[in-house]
């Protein structure tokens, strides 16, 4: 796993790569968890290089969503593989979640 | 007819869950089965795997969770056995998926998603509790990328 985090404007992107599981989803929630508190309420999270996902990563993304809440934050998600996509589904996220194809799709969400 | 079948011991501790994976990559790269199929089994297998390591063990010691992947096309079937509390993963609680994800408790989708993507049974016997997983790789599951197995 590989988390890449970048920010521009005021935007925090995150890019993932590998698989976010039970032992590698502690590290990701570090950083969001850091970048929340820090003030940052923009929030793009890359999966084009993710090629797995387990509930403990569903589990951060969760979080990041009630942590956002207070300062009507928005967690944004693109680029996901069509069988990653619809576990975000099943789970009832993506009623919550925008869910976006392209990178671009997800920063015009903030605009 | 069963046409392959490994058996693979892990021990109560989260840093076996890289050799899990391992295992069922191996397993299934010469069985037919997509991406999709691997990224589901994956999936079943660690929210099992994980719920053992978390909340089966009172003491604080060693022990074995012992898995029998085998393959009887086009039926992939693993059973999971452990010594640990008796949990039954077929009558657990559901998750309310309703509610708007911001008002949620981080957490409790392991079961929900093992029972969304693979048939399980679930058996107590001799102080074990056992476990059977079981996925259908169906012909068009090669290059298919939509809809569960169970959808």
């Amino acid at each position: 796993m590989d988390i890449i985090e970048e920010k521009s404007n005021d935007i925090a992107v995150f890019k993932l790569n590998g698989s976010l599981d039970s032992n590698t989803s502690p590290a990701f929630e570090e950083k969001v968890v850091a970048i929340i508190e820090g003030g940052t309420s923009k929030i793009i999270v890359d999966f084009s290089g993710l090629d797995y996902i387990s509930s403990a990563g569903l589990r951060v993304l969760n979080l990041a969503s009630v942590k956002l809440k207070p300062s009507n934050g928005n967690l944004v998600l693109c680029c996901l593989q069509d069988y990653v996509r619809e576990v975000f589904e099943i789970a009832g996220f993506d009623q919550f979640l925008p869910i976006v194809a392209t990178m671009e799709d997800a920063t015009a969400k903030f605009n | 007819m069963t046409v392959g079948e490994i058996k693979v011991s892990l021990k109560n501790k989260l840093a076996e869950l890289e050799k899990l994976h391992e295992k069922i990559e191996e397993f299934l790269a010469s069985k037919g089965g997509s991406r999709k199929a691997l990224f589901q089994l994956k999936l079943a297998l660690e929210e099992v795997f994980v719920n053992i390591v978390h909340y089966g063990f009172e003491d604080d010691k060693e022990h074995d969770i012992n898995m029998t992947l085998s393959f009887t096309p086009p039926h992939i079937t693993i059973k999971v056995e452990d010594d640990g509390k008796a949990f039954d993963p077929i009558n657990a609680e559901e998750p309310d998926l309703s509610k708007p994800l911001s008002c949620r408790a981080p957490g409790g989708l392991g079961v929900f998603l093992t029972k969304w993507c693979c048939d399980l049974n679930y058996r107590r016997e001799n102080g074990k509790n056992i476990l059977t997983i079981k996925k259908t790789l169906v012909d068009n599951d090669k290059e298919s990328n939509t809809g569960a197995n169970t959808a």
